[in-house]
């Protein structure tokens, strides 16, 4: 059922999008090239491709966080486009979630993307910098998400303990591709830990010139 | 109450024919009384030292920028960390030893070049302060506003009334090893922090923007004409 909530709004975004008058028409060509990298029959959800790039990596670590429990009021911190998310955080139960972008347009083709998962989940963002408006983020989750750590200075000066209300099991995922904007690169698993909080680790690994760090602030 | 055109000397890039280029061009474009003023960056303080220290800390390019961020990098100046042209944050908060409460002041890059009379800007609602665009007006910045390129901000031009611009010295202090280390210039840092897209109510449209006929880039119909992200030797050849 989800499958075909799933593309029925892929159809709808794409038929929307390629009109000239839609108001995200100039990203058409990057949604299309997005939503290109899914593979249908995971059950009964559509999900991206394995290599295909940043959303894989995203769905990495959704499967990991899995076998975490569930989580009822979630944050993610640059989620980029997220129409391949919005099945996983249904399976981790999650009935509330944050998501903060810089980039001010991608929230709203976000909430076209996530159309088919918005009866069960509420959907809320804020255009912000994680890092320099962390003040500003929402403190009582029980589960935050830092995707794209390269975008961002270092996580430890931002978080710290006290800063989240509820111990929420955190995510954080960094690597060393060369890419314009990412500017906080680390090419290993021990350098990339130095830059964030200190914690309880629940989870290490490095997959695809990524590293992936789950755990809760000691 | 008096008009003040001002620009900021630092660093070895630009020297006495430069300034005296400036004033030249000012002098022939200005039907109202003005003083032009020099800041040199000498003007020090502690904070001033703070922020020389983490731009030598932050910054991850070699000494020669073109050469680090050369087309086949595929980076731009932004990527390097650091905050390109952070000199011109203390002239906001300094403003107020420098001149008085009444004045209004109008920054101008040195590699700026002026066409016509200055006095439009010394007649304008000063309740917000003023600062340049880039000069986009399609959508393609925004596919890259993410990677915190093309910042529709230009501080080449700023126009503002002593104290006006302290908040934002206020909020670049706080934040200034997050700026030094994410924003790579100050223009970008600016766009974000007090742009359309804030996301703070207090910060949001902080300035008004100077239509592209009044402060353009490369435009020798505009009234100033600045050439932000040229090359020195294209702005050599373009101010001749």
């Amino acid at each position: 059922m989800l499958e075909i909530k799933q593309y029925k709004t892929a159809l709808d975004v794409l038929n929307g999008i390629c009109k000239k008058d839609d108001p995200h028409h100039y990203r058409e060509k990057q949604v299309r090239a997005y939503l290109r990298d899914g593979i249908g029959h995971a059950d009964d959800t559509i999900v991206a491709k394995e290599g295909s790039g940043h959303h894989y990596n995203k769905l990495w670590c959704y499967e990991i966080l899995q076998s975490a429990g569930t989580f009822k009021k979630a944050a993610i911190a640059l989620p980029g486009y997220s129409f391949y998310d919005g099945a996983y955080w249904k399976q981790l139960g999650i009935n509330e979630m944050w998501c903060y972008e810089i980039d001010p347009d991608i929230r709203w083709v976000n909430m076209r993307l996530l159309k088919y998962i918005l009866d069960d989940i509420e959907i809320k963002g804020k255009t912000c910098d994680p890092i320099i408006d962390h003040r500003f983020l929402t403190r009582d989750v029980d589960l935050a998400i830092y995707f794209e750590c390269e975008r961002m200075a270092n996580l430890n000066t931002v978080i710290y303990d006290g800063f989240y209300t509820n111990k929420p099991v955190l995510v954080f995922q960094g690597g060393w591709e060369k890419k314009r904007g990412y500017i906080n690169l680390c090419k290993t698993l021990e350098d990339f830990k130095k830059t964030l909080p200190k914690l309880d680790i629940m989870h290490e690994e490095t997959r695809n010139e990524k590293h992936m760090v789950i755990g809760c602030l000691e | 109450m008096a008009n003040k055109i001002i620009y900021l000397q630092w660093g070895d890039r630009y020297g006495q024919e430069d300034i005296d280029k400036l004033y030249d061009r000012v002098n022939k474009n200005c039907s109202v009384d003005f003083e032009f003023t020099t800041i040199h960056e000498c003007y020090a303080s502690r904070e001033n030292d703070e922020f020389t220290y983490l731009q030598k800390e932050y910054y991850r390019g070699s000494m020669d920028v073109n050469e680090t961020i050369g087309s086949d990098n595929g980076i731009l100046r932004e990527d390097l960390g650091g905050c390109a042209h952070c000199q011109k944050i203390n002239m906001f908060f300094y403003d107020n030893e420098l001149f008085d409460e009444r004045d209004t002041l109008l920054y101008i890059d040195l590699d700026s070049k002026i066409n016509k009379d200055l006095a439009y800007f010394f007649d304008l609602d000063m309740q917000k302060p003023w600062i340049a665009g880039s000069g986009e007006s399609d959508n393609e910045w925004r596919l890259l506003f993410g990677t915190r390129q093309n910042p529709l901000y230009n501080s080449s031009v700023i126009l503002w009334k002593v104290h006006q611009l302290r908040k934002i010295w206020h909020d670049f202090y706080y934040h200034r090893k997050s700026i030094f280390f994410q924003y790579g210039m100050i223009d970008n840092w600016l766009w974000h922090r007090f742009g359309p897209y804030s996301y703070d109510g207090v910060y949001k449209n902080y300035f008004n923007v100077f239509d592209s006929d009044v402060v353009g880039i490369n435009n020798d119909e505009s009234i100033i004409s600045t050439y932000s992200g040229f090359t020195m030797e294209e702005k050599k050849e373009c101010l001749k």
